[in-house]
Protein backbone atom coordinates (compact mmCIF):
# COMPACT_ATOMS: atom_id res chain seq x y z
CA UNK A 1 0.00 0.00 0.00
CA UNK A 2 1.49 3.49 -0.81
CA UNK A 3 1.18 5.82 1.37
CA UNK A 4 -1.76 8.58 1.11
CA UNK A 5 -0.92 12.01 -1.49
CA UNK A 6 0.31 14.63 1.24
CA UNK A 7 -2.19 17.70 1.20
CA UNK A 8 -1.19 21.11 1.13
CA UNK A 9 -1.72 22.54 4.65
CA UNK A 10 -2.34 25.92 2.50
CA UNK A 11 -6.21 24.34 1.59
CA UNK A 12 -7.82 25.60 -1.78
CA UNK A 13 -7.22 28.94 -1.04
CA UNK A 14 -3.52 28.10 -2.59
CA UNK A 15 -5.11 27.03 -6.15
CA UNK A 16 -3.30 28.81 -8.33
CA UNK A 17 -4.73 32.30 -10.18
CA UNK A 18 -5.21 35.30 -9.89
CA UNK A 19 -6.18 37.18 -7.27
CA UNK A 20 -7.45 41.35 -6.13
CA UNK A 21 -6.69 44.12 -8.54
CA UNK A 22 -6.44 43.39 -11.81
CA UNK A 23 -3.07 45.36 -13.71
CA UNK A 24 -0.87 47.39 -11.85
CA UNK A 25 2.44 45.57 -10.39
CA UNK A 26 0.98 41.79 -8.60
CA UNK A 27 2.91 40.32 -5.77
CA UNK A 28 3.51 36.40 -6.41
CA UNK A 29 2.44 33.84 -4.03
CA UNK A 30 4.40 30.52 -3.64
CA UNK A 31 3.62 27.70 -1.88
CA UNK A 32 7.49 26.14 -1.43
CA UNK A 33 7.70 22.46 -0.32
CA UNK A 34 10.31 21.82 1.49
CA UNK A 35 11.56 19.83 4.78
CA UNK A 36 12.27 21.80 7.27
CA UNK A 37 14.59 20.60 10.26
CA UNK A 38 15.14 22.65 13.57
CA UNK A 39 18.46 22.11 15.50
CA UNK A 40 19.09 23.41 18.41
CA UNK A 41 22.82 22.70 19.91
CA UNK A 42 24.03 23.11 23.58
CA UNK A 43 26.61 25.68 24.04
CA UNK A 44 30.10 23.93 23.50
CA UNK A 45 28.47 21.95 20.86
CA UNK A 46 27.81 25.13 18.67
CA UNK A 47 31.10 24.66 17.10
CA UNK A 48 32.08 21.45 16.48
CA UNK A 49 28.44 21.11 15.15
CA UNK A 50 28.87 24.12 12.57
CA UNK A 51 32.21 22.59 11.29
CA UNK A 52 30.02 19.16 10.95
CA UNK A 53 26.81 21.41 8.59
CA UNK A 54 29.52 22.83 6.72
CA UNK A 55 31.32 19.62 5.75
CA UNK A 56 27.62 18.28 4.81
CA UNK A 57 25.84 21.14 3.36
CA UNK A 58 28.73 24.14 2.57
CA UNK A 59 26.94 26.01 4.64
CA UNK A 60 27.99 28.40 7.43
CA UNK A 61 25.61 28.21 10.54
CA UNK A 62 24.06 32.10 10.16
CA UNK A 63 24.72 34.75 13.13
CA UNK A 64 21.84 36.10 15.00
CA UNK A 65 19.16 37.22 12.59
CA UNK A 66 20.59 36.05 9.51
CA UNK A 67 19.87 33.39 6.95
CA UNK A 68 22.69 31.76 4.64
CA UNK A 69 21.66 30.14 1.65
CA UNK A 70 23.17 27.86 -0.77
CA UNK A 71 21.01 26.75 -3.91
CA UNK A 72 17.78 26.09 -2.98
CA UNK A 73 18.96 25.23 0.33
CA UNK A 74 18.34 27.43 4.11
CA UNK A 75 19.79 27.51 6.85
CA UNK A 76 17.78 30.54 9.23
CA UNK A 77 18.47 31.56 12.88
CA UNK A 78 15.67 31.40 15.23
CA UNK A 79 16.99 31.83 18.31
CA UNK A 80 20.37 31.82 20.45
CA UNK A 81 21.84 28.15 19.37
CA UNK A 82 19.28 27.50 17.36
CA UNK A 83 18.21 27.25 13.61
CA UNK A 84 16.28 25.87 10.97
CA UNK A 85 17.92 24.18 8.27
CA UNK A 86 15.48 24.14 4.78
CA UNK A 87 15.80 22.35 1.77
CA UNK A 88 13.62 21.25 -1.18
CA UNK A 89 11.41 18.07 -0.14
CA UNK A 90 13.35 14.52 -0.44
CA UNK A 91 12.21 11.10 1.43
CA UNK A 92 10.57 11.52 4.23
CA UNK A 93 12.34 12.02 7.40
CA UNK A 94 15.59 11.70 5.49
CA UNK A 95 17.30 15.22 6.09
CA UNK A 96 16.25 14.97 10.10
CA UNK A 97 17.71 11.55 10.41
CA UNK A 98 21.22 12.57 8.12
CA UNK A 99 21.44 15.69 10.59
CA UNK A 100 20.92 13.65 13.77
CA UNK A 101 23.25 10.70 12.09
CA UNK A 102 26.38 13.63 12.66
CA UNK A 103 24.76 16.07 15.13
CA UNK A 104 26.40 14.09 18.30
CA UNK A 105 24.45 14.22 21.45
CA UNK A 106 24.37 17.76 22.71
CA UNK A 107 22.62 18.62 19.43
CA UNK A 108 18.78 18.95 19.18
CA UNK A 109 17.34 17.50 16.04
CA UNK A 110 13.73 17.75 15.73
CA UNK A 111 11.87 17.63 12.22
CA UNK A 112 9.03 19.98 11.40
CA UNK A 113 8.58 19.22 7.92
CA UNK A 114 4.78 18.47 8.68
CA UNK A 115 4.82 20.95 11.97
CA UNK A 116 5.26 24.20 9.88
CA UNK A 117 4.81 25.59 6.03
CA UNK A 118 6.59 27.73 3.94
CA UNK A 119 5.02 30.53 1.92
CA UNK A 120 7.20 32.61 -0.77
CA UNK A 121 6.10 35.92 -1.32
CA UNK A 122 7.94 38.30 -4.06
CA UNK A 123 7.50 41.64 -5.83
CA UNK A 124 7.94 45.19 -6.27
CA UNK A 125 5.10 45.75 -3.63
CA UNK A 126 6.02 42.79 -1.16
CA UNK A 127 7.58 44.71 1.38
CA UNK A 128 3.84 46.98 1.36
CA UNK A 129 1.78 43.59 1.55
CA UNK A 130 3.75 42.29 4.34
CA UNK A 131 4.38 45.49 6.20
CA UNK A 132 0.28 45.58 6.85
CA UNK A 133 0.65 42.99 9.38
CA UNK A 134 4.48 42.86 10.53
CA UNK A 135 5.69 45.01 13.51
CA UNK A 136 9.32 44.30 12.50
CA UNK A 137 10.89 47.43 10.47
CA UNK A 138 11.42 46.34 6.73
CA UNK A 139 12.53 49.41 5.60
CA UNK A 140 15.98 47.93 3.59
CA UNK A 141 18.07 50.10 6.37
CA UNK A 142 16.91 47.53 9.09
CA UNK A 143 16.07 44.86 6.84
CA UNK A 144 18.40 43.26 3.87
CA UNK A 145 18.59 40.15 1.59
CA UNK A 146 19.76 37.22 4.38
CA UNK A 147 17.74 39.22 7.51
CA UNK A 148 15.77 36.98 9.37
CA UNK A 149 13.17 37.21 12.02
CA UNK A 150 10.86 35.91 14.06
CA UNK A 151 7.22 38.07 14.71
CA UNK A 152 3.83 37.94 14.72
CA UNK A 153 1.22 38.47 11.56
CA UNK A 154 -1.84 38.38 12.24
CA UNK A 155 -1.45 36.84 15.39
CA UNK A 156 0.38 34.10 13.91
CA UNK A 157 4.06 33.76 14.74
CA UNK A 158 6.10 33.58 11.52
CA UNK A 159 9.92 33.76 10.93
CA UNK A 160 10.55 36.13 7.78
CA UNK A 161 13.79 35.75 6.10
CA UNK A 162 14.28 38.41 3.01
CA UNK A 163 15.51 36.25 -0.32
CA UNK A 164 16.39 38.85 -2.59
CA UNK A 165 15.96 42.38 -3.00
CA UNK A 166 13.00 42.19 -5.18
CA UNK A 167 12.21 42.12 -2.55
CA UNK A 168 11.29 38.33 -1.89
CA UNK A 169 10.62 36.93 1.52
CA UNK A 170 10.37 33.59 2.49
CA UNK A 171 7.73 33.38 5.36
CA UNK A 172 8.02 29.97 7.62
CA UNK A 173 4.88 29.65 9.70
CA UNK A 174 2.97 26.59 12.06
CA UNK A 175 1.42 24.58 9.16
CA UNK A 176 -1.85 24.40 10.98
CA UNK A 177 -2.12 28.25 10.62
CA UNK A 178 -1.08 28.24 6.99
CA UNK A 179 -4.49 28.55 5.93
CA UNK A 180 -5.44 30.79 7.90
CA UNK A 181 -2.12 32.56 7.43
CA UNK A 182 -2.72 33.15 3.19
CA UNK A 183 -5.99 34.20 4.03
CA UNK A 184 -4.25 37.18 5.39
CA UNK A 185 -1.74 37.65 2.89
CA UNK A 186 -4.14 37.61 -0.26
CA UNK A 187 -6.12 40.39 1.58
CA UNK A 188 -3.23 42.17 2.40
CA UNK A 189 -2.00 41.73 -1.61
CA UNK A 190 -5.70 42.53 -3.12
CA UNK A 191 -5.29 46.16 -3.24
CA UNK A 192 -1.50 45.41 -5.53
CA UNK A 193 -2.77 42.05 -7.46
CA UNK A 194 -1.42 38.61 -6.77
CA UNK A 195 -0.50 35.65 -8.56
CA UNK A 196 -0.51 32.42 -6.54
CA UNK A 197 1.61 30.01 -8.61
CA UNK A 198 1.89 26.52 -8.18
CA UNK A 199 3.83 25.06 -5.33
CA UNK A 200 7.75 24.12 -6.24
CA UNK B 1 1.09 48.59 25.03
CA UNK B 2 5.05 48.16 26.46
CA UNK B 3 8.00 47.92 24.11
CA UNK B 4 10.41 45.63 25.42
CA UNK B 5 13.83 45.47 24.46
CA UNK B 6 14.84 42.10 24.32
CA UNK B 7 18.70 41.47 23.68
CA UNK B 8 18.54 39.47 21.60
CA UNK B 9 16.18 40.68 18.81
CA UNK B 10 15.77 44.13 19.96
CA UNK B 11 12.85 46.58 20.69
CA UNK B 12 9.42 44.22 20.37
CA UNK B 13 5.92 45.09 21.45
CA UNK B 14 4.33 43.30 24.61
CA UNK B 15 2.63 41.15 22.32
CA UNK B 16 5.55 39.26 21.51
CA UNK B 17 6.30 38.22 24.84
CA UNK B 18 4.66 36.38 28.69
CA UNK B 19 4.40 37.14 31.67
CA UNK B 20 6.45 34.71 33.74
CA UNK B 21 6.36 35.94 37.06
CA UNK B 22 8.08 36.86 39.92
CA UNK B 23 12.15 36.50 39.26
CA UNK B 24 13.22 37.42 43.06
CA UNK B 25 11.59 33.97 44.62
CA UNK B 26 14.42 31.34 45.10
CA UNK B 27 13.81 27.57 45.06
CA UNK B 28 14.74 26.14 48.68
CA UNK B 29 17.15 23.59 48.70
CA UNK B 30 15.93 19.76 48.05
CA UNK B 31 15.47 18.90 51.50
CA UNK B 32 13.56 21.81 52.14
CA UNK B 33 10.18 21.56 54.67
CA UNK B 34 6.94 22.01 53.26
CA UNK B 35 6.91 25.55 54.89
CA UNK B 36 9.66 26.75 52.03
CA UNK B 37 7.89 25.20 49.43
CA UNK B 38 4.63 26.47 50.33
CA UNK B 39 6.31 30.16 50.94
CA UNK B 40 8.16 29.69 47.53
CA UNK B 41 4.77 28.53 45.17
CA UNK B 42 2.63 31.63 46.68
CA UNK B 43 4.18 33.84 48.84
CA UNK B 44 4.94 37.19 47.37
CA UNK B 45 5.63 40.65 48.44
CA UNK B 46 3.57 42.50 45.69
CA UNK B 47 5.71 45.58 45.62
CA UNK B 48 4.51 49.32 44.69
CA UNK B 49 7.51 50.32 42.63
CA UNK B 50 10.10 48.30 40.94
CA UNK B 51 9.94 44.76 40.80
CA UNK B 52 12.27 42.16 38.84
CA UNK B 53 10.15 39.90 36.70
CA UNK B 54 10.30 37.07 34.21
CA UNK B 55 9.31 37.44 30.90
CA UNK B 56 9.71 35.15 28.07
CA UNK B 57 9.90 36.43 24.25
CA UNK B 58 7.31 33.44 22.87
CA UNK B 59 6.55 34.92 19.70
CA UNK B 60 10.45 35.45 18.71
CA UNK B 61 13.74 33.80 19.92
CA UNK B 62 11.41 32.35 23.20
CA UNK B 63 14.00 33.15 25.46
CA UNK B 64 13.61 34.08 29.16
CA UNK B 65 14.85 37.26 30.50
CA UNK B 66 14.72 39.52 33.65
CA UNK B 67 12.73 42.56 32.88
CA UNK B 68 12.72 45.55 35.95
CA UNK B 69 9.38 47.06 35.68
CA UNK B 70 7.29 49.45 37.96
CA UNK B 71 4.18 48.43 39.10
CA UNK B 72 2.67 51.67 39.23
CA UNK B 73 4.01 53.49 35.98
CA UNK B 74 4.88 50.29 34.05
CA UNK B 75 7.99 51.95 32.80
CA UNK B 76 10.62 49.45 32.11
CA UNK B 77 14.04 49.91 32.79
CA UNK B 78 16.47 47.00 31.84
CA UNK B 79 15.89 44.11 30.44
CA UNK B 80 18.41 41.25 30.85
CA UNK B 81 19.14 37.65 29.75
CA UNK B 82 17.99 35.42 32.41
CA UNK B 83 21.56 34.49 34.04
CA UNK B 84 22.12 37.98 34.63
CA UNK B 85 22.24 39.26 37.81
CA UNK B 86 19.69 41.70 37.86
CA UNK B 87 18.33 43.70 41.00
CA UNK B 88 15.57 46.21 41.19
CA UNK B 89 16.50 50.05 41.90
CA UNK B 90 15.41 51.72 45.21
CA UNK B 91 12.39 53.05 45.00
ZN1 LIG C 1 13.86 37.93 21.64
Amino acid sequence: MSAPERLSPFGPEAKPGRHGAAGGTPVSITERRVDIVQVTAGREAEAPFADIVKDATGLSLPPAHQAAFSGEAMVVWVQPSGWLMIKPRGDEGALAKALAGVAGDAVAVVDQSHGKAVLRLSGARARDVLAKGCRVDLHPRAFLTGSAATTTVDHITITVVQVDAIPTYDLILPANFAEAFLEWLLMSAAEFGCEVRPPT
Amino acid sequence: MHRIDCPWCGVRDEAEFGYRGDATVRRPAADGDADAFYAFVYDRTNPKGWHVEWWQHVAGCRQWLKVVRHTVTHEIRTVAKAGDDVRAPSP
